[in-house]
Parts: C-alpha cells; structure tokens; sequence
C-alpha cells in the first residue's frame, strides 16, 4: 500500500471516528434532532416561526424544565423523585386555598412553597433515616399527597383567585419576554451553572458514580440527598404556583402526569436512572423535543395522542443506543 | 505413601497388579498447571485421595488450594494435567458435569438463596416434580425433612426461610445440598471460617457421618487444630505446587508449618529503613460487634505497621472503625496522645486520616470517571475556593501525581477503567496521598497487581512513611508482610494474638500467630 492511500484511509477513519464521537453524545444527538424538527417545521408550517407561537412553546414547557432542572442533579447522583407532580398540585391547591381565604399574595405563595420544601424534606427523610429506596419512597409520597391534595379542595377546582396574583403570570414579562419563560430560563442557568462549577453539587457525579466510594471519600451524601429533595420540592411548589397564577384556577387534576413527563424528559436527555451522568443542557433539550412533537402536531391537527407514542419510542431507542455506545466501550 | 505411589501415568491402568493399586483411590490429580495472565496459580500439582479419607490440603493465603478445587469442580479448565475419577480419567466440563460425576463442592462464601425455604436450597436444580411436570413441594419437604432429621437437625424447619437461619446453619444447608447430589467426593473449601466453635463442632460430626456413608472428603481449610480432629491425611502446597502428603497421625503442628513457608526467594520492600518516631496513633479495647474484640496497639511515626491474619480475622473492620466507616461500640482512639472520636468518615479525613480500601473497584474508586476526576472527588474539600470547584487545580494535582507516581496513562482524562489493576492502585494512592495526611490506612494494598508495580506501590508506601507518617497496612501476602512492615500485628478471630518486632518477624511465627497457635511458639521459642 502506497503512503498515499494509507493517509487517505487514515482520514477518512479519523472523520468516521469523529462522526462516531458525535454520536455518543447524547446532546448532540438530541439537538440535531430538535434542530431536524425545527427546520421541517419551519419549511412546512408558516405558523410555526411566529412570535406567538414560540411563546406558546416557550410556556408549555417552563413548568416542566423549572421541576426538572434540580431533579436532573438529583438523578445524576442516583436519586429520582416521583412525588414532583403531586407535590406540584398540592403545594398550589395550598396557595389557592390561602389565596381564597383572604391572606396577602407573598404570604399565600410562600405558604405554597413551604409546602413542597416539607414534602421534600420529607421525601429526603424517608430515603436517608428509614433507608427506603428513592424509588419506592417517592411513589409513596406521590400518591400520598395526590391524596392529600384532592381532599384539601374536595376534588374540586379552586377559582376567583385575586387579579393581582393572576396577572404574576399572564401579564409579567421581562423585556418583553413571559414571566414563566424568564423563570425558565434562569432556573436552567442556574442550576446548570451550580453543577459545573460548585463544589457542593458537582459531588451529585460522584455520588452517582460510586455512592461507597463517595461515602469513604468523605463525601457528606446525607446532607446531599436532603438538600436536593428540599430544592426540587421547592421548584415543584413554584412550578404549581406559577401554573394556577397562569391558568387563574386551579383544576383538580394540576400536577398529574408531570413526574413521567419529566422523567421520561431527562432519560431522553441523557440522564441515566443508575446516576453519575446527564447535564442539564441534555434535559433542557430533552424537554424542548416534547414541546415541539406537541406543537407539531397540534399546529397540523394529527391526534395528541400520537405524542405519547413519539415519546415513548424516542425514550427507548435513545436509552437503547447509549447501552449500545457502553457495550462497546467496554 | 501417596508421595511413592504417585507418579505413575494414567494409561497404566491396563497392567493388573497397577490397576488394584490405583483403585485405592478415589481421585486422582497429576501434573495438573493452570496459568492465568502473569500467574502460574498450579505449577504440575498432584493430589491423591484416598477412597473413604478425610483429606486436608492446606496452604498459605495464595498457594493455590482455591484454584485446584475449582479445578476440580469444573470452573476452570487445566492447561496441562489429568483428573482420573474412580480409575478413569475424565474431563470436567462445569459444576454441573462435576456434580453429575460426584464431585460436589461447598465453597467458602455462602451460595445459598437469602429468600427461598431451606427446602428449595436443598434442591435447587432438580426439585421434585408431579406427572404434569410441577414442583412437587410436599414431596420436597417430605425429602429435607427426612434429611435433616437424618443429621440430627430435628430443630431446623424445612419450611423455614435461609435468611432467619444462623450463617451457621445456612452453612449446613449447603453441606447438605451437597451431600444431596449422591457426592462421591465432597469438598470444603474453608466452611468453618463464619461459624461458632458449636456450629464447627455439628459439621463435624456431619462430616464423620459422611465418611461413615462412603463419601470421600477433601478438607480446605487454615485452622491447624481441626486437621488434627477430624483428618487422617495432608496433603500442603505452596505456590501453586505439590510441597507433601503425610499422614496426620505421624505428624504436628509445627512440621506443617514449616512444610508451609520457607520461601526461597526473599522480596525487600524496605522493612526497617526508616526513622521511628513518637507514637502517632493509638487504639485502646476497640471493639466492633463480634469482628473486632478489645484490640489494642500504637502507631509510631515513619512507620509501617502490617496487620496480619487470615481473611475473615477483623484486619479490615479494625481500618474501617479508625475511619468511622464503622462504629464501635467500645475504645478509645488517640492521635499524637489527644482522645479523637471518628464518627464518620469526614471525621477520619478532618483528623488526617486516609483510607485505601481492598475492594478498590467498588469501594475506592469511581471506575466511569477521569484520573482527574477521582482525584478531585477524594479532595472536593481541597479544591473548593469560595463554594466553587477549581478544576484546573485539582486536573494539575492530578498531572502533579501521574508523574511522581509513574501512572502510565497519556492523559488524565483518561476513565479509570481503562488502566491496569497496578496504575488502579496508584491512582487510589494519588487520591489519598496529594491529600498529605498523617496516618495511611491500607488494605491489601497489591492485591492483583503484577510484580513490577507490587514493587513501585511498596515504595510509594515507604516514601509516605519516611517523611514521619504512619501507615498501617493489612496484607494477606507472607513476603508482602515481611518485605514491608516495620512491625506486625497479628490478628485472629477479631482479637490481636500476637506482636513481632522488626527482628522477630519471620513467616513461621506469623503463621502460628494468626492460626491461633500461639501457645505452641512460645513453646518451641525456648
């Protein structure tokens, strides 16, 4: 072989090893995918590009993204929660409730907020001092306050909330941006910015990666788990609160579902449910694809429920090739 | 004498006079090697057992007993060497090929199933079925109980869960499922290790029973004492090879052990090269549950201290209380003369204490991660400014280590698990050492590890203490033990059963200080 044909050969496995890098990236993957989507939307559907129409996007998935960004470093570090939706619902029916009964707007929205903090604590004290596992545990408190939430409205949807209180939501924006968006958008920041660089949540991937190595290298995991659950019990709450200021009720059903929309979210993003990986940009744009599979095929007028079998696919294929990239590794 | 008898090749079976000779025993190892990557674990090993004998092989941690029975068992297969079954050689495929031959095993970790009944261990593979092709369950417990009762063990139910059982008693359940399969030669591989002197005392007396019925036994195991109770022959090996077969009427506790040790060649990894200092480190009647039983002894500083005793004799549970990964229950802990108290790991860190552990995969380090992430994650303390991880800090730290300790790696971002078990340990090493504590606990700290690196980690080891550290270093490994320890503790049964100076360390002594043999040296010392 001359030493021509050898360089070539070498070049092209080079961009054949870079192309194979790329798609062991989950984030790449998933925002060519998004990008895919967007581009075929935009060359497909006029509406689709429209100011109006980026909000409406923006806004379906704030509340999602605002729950998942702390529970992604709670999963990094092998602890899911799947209490979030229900917690959503019952921390928002308690600030409607106070609302209703004539307490001051800050007053009802904390009182909202300190709810999902307890039933985070909570949540941290079962899986740390009665040693359940996170998975178990949270199921339990999921449907534990479904049911508490449903009682303490007796199932029905609370309404007449001050117009003040309503207009946080649907008439707040920052430099013309939604308020929910804004929200949004510093929650992801945040919480990716406190990942990467602080001490204290960047131990979520060694935590994740070999939970006895971390608790010989003296690793607080204790303190951790409860600070996590604190943080996305609270998140949860704000993302119920956020949600009845928006709607400017509270129906029943607030919060339902939310936990395995989310989940199912972050696994698509790259989060891996046995911990030590994931990124917030990964459940960022994981999330993004769901908005935009619903936007889709609502602004072409297909059956809705057509998006939960694109969801459950993509989660599984997407879940399938990273096994497939480790196997190979290996 | 087997010695004589020995040699002999399997082929020779035809020739009459040969043929009622060999037929005397039961089962026949020759020239059996078995290599793994950079070991040669049997080097043309033989072993003869005698029809209806109760046969102990015993050696040191690592000369081989393990491998040749799992050998024998059908795990591994052999390089070279022959096994002949009752006069006819055979080849063992699998455990199940060797059970189906009548060579059942029981191992020295228990196998049995926490959750199932006594009655589904017994018969795990091959339950009792109706004509429809069920499990037939009365028919089942019908069957244990017969076997329990034949054994004595009127009291244990066979309808009883295996996790409410004693270890001891779950031990016997195994026996039996062994002794189930119609064995012709049942081996035990260290079964006394996690049981009471009762429970000893029971299997036993199974044992003798067994014998009684025919069934040959091969008898692994580090306590001298019950060769002597229950054996009528020994066999010792040593490093993989064929040391001695004698018959144990004619022999004692120290011929064994001398058959046992005496290495030609001596490893130096710089015993009594350093400086000893104050006392750095002193432990007072540390007691865990049953592991650790009123241990007591001091650390000095520059120097290396090595535990010694069998697995299972609290060395490790002794390293985990001083890093508050367990807790006494009793003992005082004194650094440089002041009483600490170590609840927890970040305590032990805080005091400048550093832990090592043997389980280095699982427990030590974080296989999917970068060099310079491991690193990072046992100094997150070390490299936090101001709430914020300094990566570049920790990632030249990391750089800093791979040079000094000669990690072989091209970069640091490189997964751990990709490095070989010796660059493993030293990146475990650069973890805990770039955080310069005082006192280095170390648990087989060359378990797995080829001989060039032992040598370099040893080093490591020696460089750390000089510098007026402690180190207290567990090993299994005889000539690790002697090669590097300044002072050796030995441990046995959770108790400390003996201390030897630098110039009373030899391998004999330490041999009988962790069977428990104590008294018996002191005797022969005068």
């Amino acid at each position: 072989m001359s030493d021509l044909t050898k360089t070539q050969n070498r070049g092209r496995s080079n961009a054949r090893t870079v192309l194979k890098r790329i798609f062991e990236i989950r984030e790449i993957v998933i925002f060519l995918l998004v990008m895919l989507l967007a581009v075929f939307m935009a060359l497909n559907h006029q509406q689709f590009l429209t100011t109006a129409n980026v909000r409406i996007i923006g806004n379906y998935m704030a509340t999602d993204m605002i729950i998942g960004a702390f529970l992604t470093i709670s999963l990094i570090a092998g602890n899911t929660d799947f209490s979030v939706g229900s917690n959503m619902g019952c921390s928002a029916f308690v600030c409607g409730l106070l609302l209703n009964a004539g307490y001051s707007i800050p007053v009802s929205i904390a009182g909202g907020l300190l709810v999902g903090c307890v039933i985070g604590a909570l949540n941290a004290f079962i899986i740390v001092n009665l040693k359940v596992l996170p998975m178990i545990a949270t199921m339990g408190t999921w449907m534990t306050f479904k049911g508490v939430g449903l009682m303490i409205i007796n199932s029905r949807a609370l309404s007449n909330f001050p117009v003040a209180f309503k207009n946080i939501v649907q008439e707040g924006s920052v430099f013309g941006i939604p308020i929910l968006i804004v929200v949004m958008l510093i929650v992801t920041v945040t919480a990716s910015l406190l990942l990467k660089y602080v001490s204290f949540f960047h131990q979520a991937y060694f935590i994740g990666s070999n939970k006895e190595s971390a608790r010989i290298s003296g690793i607080n995991v204790t303190k951790f788990v409860y600070v996590l659950y604190i943080l996305i019990g609270f998140f949860a709450a704000l993302a119920g609160v956020l949600s009845i200021s928006r709607y400017g009720s509270a129906p029943a059903s607030l919060g339902q579902g939310v936990e395995f929309r989310v989940i199912s979210a972050l696994l698509i993003g790259g989060v891996s449910l046995n911990g030590g990986e994931g990124s917030i940009a990964g459940t960022f744009l994981g999330i993004l694809l769901m908005a935009l599979i619903a936007n889709a095929l609502t602004l072409f007028a297909v059956d809705a429920n057509l998006q939960n079998v694109l969801i459950g696919a993509i989660m599984v294929i997407s879940v399938a090739i990273d096994e497939a990239n480790r196997r190979r590794q290996k | 004498m087997p010695d004589d008898a020995g040699p002999g090749d399997g082929a020779g079976c035809k020739s009459g006079g040969r043929d009622s000779l060999l037929k005397d025993y039961i089962l026949q190892l020759k020239g059996i090697t078995k290599e793994f990557p950079g070991v040669k674990a049997l080097d043309n090993m033989q072993f003869f057992l005698k029809r209806g004998s109760i046969h102990a092989l015993i050696g040191e941690n690592g000369a081989g007993k393990s491998t040749l029975m799992k050998v024998l068992s059908g795990v591994y297969t052999p390089d070279t060497g022959q096994i002949i079954l009752d006069g006819i050689p055979e080849r063992i495929a699998n455990p199940i090929d060797a059970e189906r031959k009548g060579i059942s095993i029981v191992y020295q970790e228990l196998s049995v199933f926490p959750t199932t009944t006594v009655s589904e261990n017994v018969f795990t593979t091959n339950p009792p079925k109706n004509k429809a092709g069920f499990i037939n369950y009365r028919k089942m417990h019908k069957e244990v109980r017969k076997l329990l009762d034949t054994y004595g063990f009127t009291d244990i139910d066979e309808k009883a869960t295996i996790r409410n059982l004693s270890v001891g008693r779950q031990q016997i359940i195994e026996i039996l499922r062994a002794v189930k399969q119609n064995a012709k030669v049942l081996i035990l591989d260290e079964p006394t290790s996690a049981l009471t002197e009762r429970e000893t005392e029971v299997l036993m007396e199974i044992m003798r029973t067994l014998n009684k019925e025919g069934v040959s036994i091969i008898y692994i195991s580090h306590r001298l004492e019950e060769i002597f109770q229950i054996c009528d022959t020994v066999t010792i090996m040593r490093d993989g090879q064929y040391i001695k077969t004698l018959a144990v009427e004619n022999t004692s506790k120290d011929e064994l052990v001398k058959y046992m040790v005496g290495r030609d060649v001596v490893y130096q990894y710089g015993a009594g090269s350093n400086e000893i200092g104050e006392e750095l480190l002193r432990v007072e009647n540390l007691t865990y549950k049953k592991e650790v039983k009123n241990v007591s002894f001091s650390l000095h500083r520059g120097e290396v201290l090595g535990l010694a005793g069998l697995e299972g004799a609290g060395r490790t549970e002794v390293l985990e209380c001083l890093f508050g990964i367990c807790h006494a229950q009793e003992g005082k802990i004194f650094l440089e003369g002041e009483e600490i108290r170590i609840s927890s790991p970040e305590a032990a860190k805080a005091n400048g204490l550093a832990y090592l552990t043997k389980d280095r995969k699982n427990k030590g380090l974080y296989l999917r991660m970068s060099i310079a992430d491991n690193v990072l994650a046992a100094n997150v303390d070390r490299f936090t400014r101001k709430g914020l991880m300094q990566f570049q800090a920790a990632r030249s730290s990391a750089m800093e280590y791979r040079e000094k300790f000669q990690i072989k790696t091209p970069d640091v971002d490189k997964k751990v698990s990709q490095l070989s078990g010796g660059n493993q340990q030293k990146v475990l090493l650069s973890m805990w050492i770039s955080r310069k504590p005082q006192i280095l606990l170390i648990d087989e700290p060359t378990r797995g590890i080829d001989v060039g690196t032992k040598e370099a980690i040893h080093r490591l080891i020696r460089d750390f203490a000089k510098q007026g550290m402690g180190v207290i270093m567990v090993s299994s490994d005889m000539p690790e033990l002697i090669g590097a320890s300044d002072r050796i503790v030995s441990m046995y049964e959770g108790r400390i059963s003996g201390q030897l100076k630098l110039e009373q360390i030899t391998e004999e002594r330490i041999m009988a200080q962790t069977s428990g043999l104590t008294i018996d040296t002191k005797e022969s010392e005068t």
